[in-house]
């Protein structure tokens, strides 16, 4: 569940762990463009976000995690 | 490989050091940006912090003595930077516990909020009572540490502090409670969950709306969902758009329809990216071909490679026309599709 949700939430996480800092607008863009074309993985994430990313499910794609958790 | 700034995976550990002690590189993109809606909010890309994981990769030891030869000085963004990558660089260090114990003592919220969180990754490494007890500390990023040090050290004693915590006086703490609820899979709290549907502040409706998606059958998650993609604030109908899709809820494609001309370009780039996926080709093909004709380049790629992905378009002149859009990405992508894909 978590990893789902942070490659999807992940500007908003990001804000949460961060003492509310917020991504520039070209990262997100460019995690935006990863997110919607579903090739988005942790190896995309800051290093605060990775950290706290379930270790099994590491440079995997939203798709592929969602098939694993079925 | 450093998926924030992949040009540090090619410098030595020297090189690596001198960046911690510079400055972070301009960077113009930030020059004078403030988020229209969230105008309190910094952006800070966190610059040291990769740089301080980076240092570990390179040289484990080496690193890790670096870095605590750099504590005295560090300021906070260079310290929480420190006590991230001294715990966790893509595998965990359990020797440098006593720094971020030492650091619980800081004055600075930040820092002891990194301290937990780096304790936490750690197992607790038993102080799971002193920190259990700063659930009631006035600094808001305390509490909300301590509630995912709870949620990650002691799931069983959890819940009980995410219920109190969901009526918390600062939002990122009933924000991190929402989340922390979701990942211990408590049902029991939905109907908490859902009364903060809401909540004035839209990152704890975004992550309600996950909340309620994960833990709740779909028909009972849709009505919220449906009434999010009103919501005031764009990432909240985002995300919403984005469980419906998750649902596979096609009685929601007028609505999703609407959004297709949002006044913000993340809802009407989200909204096409579902499109074709919850509706008929005819409808999708209607939507995506509008919106290449849409002002931001972003919405302008997501609806051609939308288009592109349909087996049922393949008009080649529209492609054409995508050649002199004034993007330069919109028109590479084109020159892509029809010189590789379509007849």
């Amino acid at each position: 569940m978590r990893a789902q949700k942070l490659l999807k939430q992940y500007e908003r996480l990001y804000t949460k762990v961060t003492r509310g800092k917020r991504l520039s607008p070209k990262r997100i863009r460019e995690l935006d463009a990863k997110r919607t074309a579903g090739t988005i993985t942790s190896k995309d994430l800051s290093g605060r976000l990775m950290e706290i990313f379930p270790g099994e499910l590491k440079g995997l794609t939203p798709k592929e995690i969602k098939e694993i958790c079925k | 490989m450093n998926g924030m700034y992949p040009e540090l995976d090619s410098l030595s550990l020297a090189e690596l050091e001198t960046r911690f002690r510079a400055p972070p590189p301009e960077d113009p993109d930030l020059d004078d940006a403030v988020s229209p809606e969230e105008p309190d909010l910094e952006y800070d890309d966190l610059w040291y912090d990769e740089v301080a994981i980076a240092i570990r990769k390179r040289d484990p030891d080496a690193g890790a003595r670096f870095l605590r030869g750099e504590v005295a000085g560090a300021d906070t963004a260079r310290l929480t930077a420190i006590l991230l990558a001294i715990t966790w660089f893509d595998e965990r260090d359990r020797g440098h516990a006593d720094l971020l114990i030492e650091c619980l003592e800081h004055p600075d919220e930040a820092v002891v909020a990194g301290a937990i969180n780096g304790l936490a990754g750690l197992g607790g490494c038993e102080l799971t009572e002193r920190l259990l007890a700063l659930v009631v500390d006035s600094r808001e990023m305390v509490r909300g540490a301590v509630l995912r040090f709870a949620s990650r050290v002691v799931p069983d004693r959890a819940p009980a502090l995410l219920l109190d915590a969901l009526t918390d006086r600062h939002y990122i703490v009933r924000e991190n409670a929402v989340d922390e609820l979701e990942e211990l899979d408590y049902t029991a709290a939905l109907a908490r969950i859902e009364a903060l549907s809401e909540d004035p502040h839209p990152h704890v409706r975004q992550a309600v709306l996950g909340a309620i998606t994960s833990l709740g059958a779909p028909g009972r998650a849709v009505p919220f969902l449906l009434d999010a993609l009103n919501d005031p604030h764009h990432l909240v109908r985002e995300q919403a758009v984005r469980e419906l899709d998750e649902l596979e809820h096609a009685a929601a494609l007028p609505s999703i329809e609407a959004l297709c001309t949002d006044p913000h370009p993340d809802v009407r780039e989200a909204a096409l990216a579902v499109i074709d996926k919850l509706g008929t080709p005819d409808t999708a093909i209607r939507l995506l071909v509008d919106a290449l004709h849409d002002p931001d380049a972003t919405v302008r790629l997501t609806a051609l490679n939308h288009l592109d992905r349909l087996e049922q378009f393949s008009d080649r002149v529209t492609f054409e026309r995508m050649l002199d859009d004034p993007d330069k990405v919109v028109r590479e992508r084109a020159r892509s599709i029809l010189d590789n894909e379509v007849p």
